[in-house]
């Protein structure tokens, strides 16, 4: 069975989670190790497994979810996979094949003038804005957009603004009140579930996947043409604006549809109103300020948006449905150079639903704060990738939304490598926050950092440095109701902080993994982690390498910890796999022994 | 004004809501339901109240066990009210919705024992929890004659309400669940039978000892101990029939329960056994069996002992026999 899971994986994840032909350094100690630990549980390597049908099935599952909930030790292999592969696309995770096009090899004036007579234009600037219009028109001629559908695509539109958005007042509101909108918002999700399946909204994140081109592309990224002398000129069309600047500062205001700016330090402000835009920037250089729409409807719905920096120390601007955010449609952001700073609300820094949110940094020492749903965060047939390749960087999600359900004083993050679905009526996405390295500082406050909820799968990948992880609760590999996280670190000497259901914690019928390749590490937490089960769970913490420090203030439920639930067990296991003199306070580990002193839990430091 | 002083008096604050909070229901409420039980006034109290019941919200924490309780006292002037709301898919009020009628009890069981039949899954199968939970023998029969649906979600909680219910009428149902071709519904049924324990075979579950998933092998060794003398014997029948070690690690399991000495000698023996995770069973197994004897032969296993689990495990039985 395994063994059908894991051709399917690689069937699945082929291309941009290209299956890595080697497994993770100390792979093989760890399964040994790891088959040792079941045997003092009285298990097999099959008992390690969750079923994809603990409730009926709904039609917007994840082939992956299931794959993986059969499977979850695979979560190792596809973070691996996750820092050496290629981006992972949305295709991908539908099971389906996409064949890029071809770029269009053509003279570009005769298309481009479909949209807009090109006076002044250079031909090499044609063939970049011919590059958007020709993959435009694979979207804009989707069946989905026959005229008849209009109004449900409004609704949808609405509702999922509706399933994503929260309220700072709801904490100040009566529980009569808040029962209202709860009402409201489950009617809602009630109508979404019915309403989404009638049409094929996959299809539109599926046709926005060509704008991947534009990481390959040789027109597109040929920085050495640049046309220092050509003129800003602007064209209207049907779609807005369209502009080219040359390489003095400009101010880009307005309804824009496609700017080439080929210099200096600009000012854009788009303004986009109700659904169905397109907003397409190429900026080669400068340090730039970009102020994305603040619209409470996302107006890139059934629409897509590219935004490519080549250069300069920039500055982010966006409220919510901005910087890599595909909500019912496509959205990349992807900045090769400089040290950026990006701000945004919910649902934004590679975010998806019904479609595919990307954020690609590939140098400098960036800073990402975010509110809420942020920062490789994917729900409803949504994936969401937040892929940084160096520098030092600083993540930050929180401190708006208050967590009204779990303690006072905290706020809810959702996001870091965080999926949800939209419980009970629709299953989850997809969200990959991946950092290759730098020495990255994490912080989240509920929910983050490599987490999941509702039939979903949320992993965090940091590939090297010297990381701090600081979290509250359910972060750093935790798992609940029925889903999949994973927080993987390949190198360095990590510090780990955290209250509870955290650093390798499932909690109900869901699997939750720390795995820490190598480095001296410092983990912290207070309950319910460090290789926690809970309510039929899987919570397994592994670190391979290096001298390590655990501390937890709660002895009974952490460090190899399972409970009983449903009269039957949960599974923890605790695994420390080479480096000696580890150090252990407050919970039941010690270095170079075995542990077992729940039922359904075990540690083992060697 | 110290900060100790202030939680003092801001605790007697919160004390003085609560119970002004809880006096206004019985004060308000209460008269009226018991004048107008039918009262057309009732689904609207109800309503009220089970919005604070069901919430999660931290400010609310205080009102949820009083508005639990209100609901309750109304007795079968709430069911009907009650009865709609089972068609939640809502967590929290599902468990609040579970409360309320283990509390009505008895009295709710005509009603919910209608909606086990519905063709929605969620009211059918929080139906079933809640007779469950109410434990009433009434509802045995209804739920045996639904063991064999489609849905496996429902066979399992009619095997996990059988259990709770713990009726001796039950006992065939669940044995049968044993071999059913789903892993919950089986494990819910090895569950039951050591609940339910009159009528139950010990064979049946010694058979699941070695069943492919974990929840029904734990399951059955745990209600083989809760069996008690009877499963003794097919328990020692068991070791001799040269079971895989995983087996026999459930039937060490089931022997450090099952509260006969008759076990000891077998338990002793595989102290010495070639296997590490078998001497670990065992030496947990015989912390259970409080005994000069015991320690003994528990010290001596220590002496010999290299694996680490197993010294964690007999340090472990050694404390406890030392303690107890």
């Amino acid at each position: 069975m395994i063994r059908i899971i894991s051709i399917f994986l690689t069937f699945c994840l082929a291309g941009s989670l290209s299956a890595q032909e080697t497994a993770p350094a100390g792979f093989d100690v760890f399964n040994d190790k790891l088959d040792d630990a079941l045997i003092g549980l009285k298990m097999v390597r099959s008992d390690l497994s969750l079923r994809d049908d603990y409730i009926e099935k709904d039609t917007y599952r994840l082939k992956l979810i299931d794959s993986l909930m059969n499977a979850p030790l695979e979560m190792i292999n596809l973070s691996q996979n996750l820092l050496d592969g290629d981006v992972p696309g949305y295709a991908d995770h539908l099971g389906v094949n996409f064949e890029q096009l071809a770029f269009p090899d053509r003279n570009p004036e005769p298309h481009v003038k479909k949209y807009f007579k090109p006076k002044k234009v250079d031909k090499l600037t044609l063939h970049r804005i011919d590059f958007f219009l020709s993959r435009i028109e694979q979207i804009t001629e989707l069946e989905i957009f026959d005229e008849q559908n209009a109004g449900l695509l409004d609704s949808l539109a609405y509702g999922f603004m509706l399933m994503f958005e929260e309220d700072v007042e709801d904490e100040f509101r009566t529980a009569e009140q808040r029962d209202s909108i709860q009402q409201y918002e489950e009617e809602w999700a009630d109508v979404l579930k019915d309403i989404a399946g009638s049409v094929n909204l996959e299809s539109i994140g599926l046709a926005g996947q060509a704008f991947l081109d534009v990481f390959s592309d040789f027109i597109i990224n040929d920085e050495f043409d640049i046309q220092l002398k050509s003129d800003y000129v602007e064209f209207k069309t049907a779609f807005g604006k369209v502009c080219v600047g040359d390489t003095s500062a400009q101010h880009y205001s307005g309804d824009l549809f496609i700017v080439i700016d080929y210099g200096g330090d600009d000012i854009y402000d788009i303004h986009k109103a109700v659904t169905g835009n397109f907003t397409f920037i190429l900026d080669y250089g400068g340090n730039d300020t970009y102020n994305l729409p603040k619209a409470r409807i996302n107006p890139y719905s059934f629409g897509a948006n590219v935004l490519v920096d080549f250069n300069g120390d920039d500055l982010y601007n966006a409220s919510s449905w901005g910087l890599g955010a595909g909500l019912l449609g496509t959205g990349i952001l992807w900045d090769k150079k400089g040290n950026d700073k990006y701000f945004g609300d919910t649902f934004t820094m590679g975010a998806g639903c019904f479609g595919y949110g990307l954020l690609r940094d590939d140098g400098g020492d960036d800073f990402y704060n975010a509110a809420l749903r942020s920062q490789g965060f994917g729900s409803v047939k949504g994936v969401g990738v937040l892929i940084d390749s160096l520098g030092n960087d600083h993540y930050f999600a929180g401190g708006k939304y208050r967590d009204i359900f779990h303690f006072k004083g905290h706020n809810m993050s959702l996001s870091q490598g965080f999926a949800t679905g939209i419980r009970p009526y629709m299953s989850g996405g997809a969200g990959y926050l991946i950092d290759k390295s730098g020495n990255d500082t994490y912080e989240s406050d509920v929910f983050g950092q490599g987490c999941s909820y509702w039939w979903s799968l949320g992993v965090l990948a940091d590939g090297g440095g010297n990381d701090k992880y600081l979290s509250y609760l359910y972060a750093q590999g935790s798992a609940t109701h029925m889903s999949l996280g994973c927080l993987y670190d390949r190198s360095g000497d990590d510090f780990y902080l955290a209250h509870g259901v955290s650093q390798g914690c499932g909690h109900d019928y869901a699997a939750g993994i720390l795995y820490n390749a190598s480095g001296n590490d410092d983990y912290v937490g207070y309950d319910l982690s460090q290789g926690a089960g809970s309510a039929n769970g899987i919570g397994i913490i592994a670190d391979l390498e290096g001298i390590d420090s655990y501390l937890v203030k709660k002895a009974d439920n952490t460090q190899g910890y399972g409970n009983p639930r449903r009269d039957y067990g949960s599974i923890g296991i605790f695994l420390d796999i080479g480096g000696a003199k580890d150090s252990y306070a407050g919970g039941p580990g010690t270095d170079s022994t075995w542990w077992s002193g729940s039922k359904w839990g075990i540690g083992i430091d060697e | 004004m110290s900060r100790s002083y202030y939680n003092k008096h801001a605790c007697l604050l919160r004390n003085f809501v609560f119970y002004l909070f809880a006096g206004l229901i019985s004060v308000l409420f209460m008269p009226s339901i018991a004048n107008a039980q039918h009262n057309s006034g009732n689904a609207q109290i109800v309503d009220s109240l089970f919005i604070l019941a069901s919430s999660g919200d931290t400010k609310d924490r205080d009102f949820v066990e009083p508005s639990k309780q209100a609901i309750i006292e109304m007795g079968a002037a709430a069911i009907p009210q009650m009865l709609t709301k089972l068609e939640t898919h809502d967590a929290r009020e599902m468990h609040a919705i579970v409360d309320i009628f283990k509390g009505i009890g008895e009295t709710a069981v005509e009603s919910l024992t209608t909606r086990i039949y519905s063709q929605d899954s969620f009211i059918r199968r929080l139906a079933i929890r809640c007779l469950g939970e109410i434990k009433s023998e009434k509802a045995v029969g209804a739920l045996a004659a639904i063991k064999d649906h489609d849905d496996f979600r429902t066979r399992s909680k009619v095997m996990t309400a059988l259990g709770m219910i713990g009726s001796p009428d039950g006992s065939y149902t669940v044995m049968q669940g044993l071999s059913d071709p789903d892993d919950l519904v089986a494990t819910a049924a090895a569950v039951a039978c050591g609940k339910i324990k009159a009528g139950i075979k010990p064979n049946v579950l010694v058979k699941a000892l070695s069943h492919p998933y974990y929840g029904v092998r734990h399951s059955a060794a745990n209600s083989l101990a809760e069996l008690g003398e009877i499963a003794v014997n097919p328990l020692l029948d068991y070791v001799q029939s040269q079971p895989t070690i995983l087996g026999l690690g459930y039937v060490v399991q089931a022997m450090g329960r099952v509260d006969s000495p008759d076990v000891v000698p077998t338990l002793t023996l595989m102290l010495t056994s070639i296997d590490w995770s078998i001497r670990a069973n065992s030496a947990e197994a015989l912390g259970n069996f409080k005994s000069q004897k015991t320690v003994n032969t528990l010290k001596q296993a220590l002496k010999n002992e290299k694996h680490p689990l197993v010294i964690y495990k007999i340090k472990l039985s050694l404390d406890k026999l030392q303690t107890d």
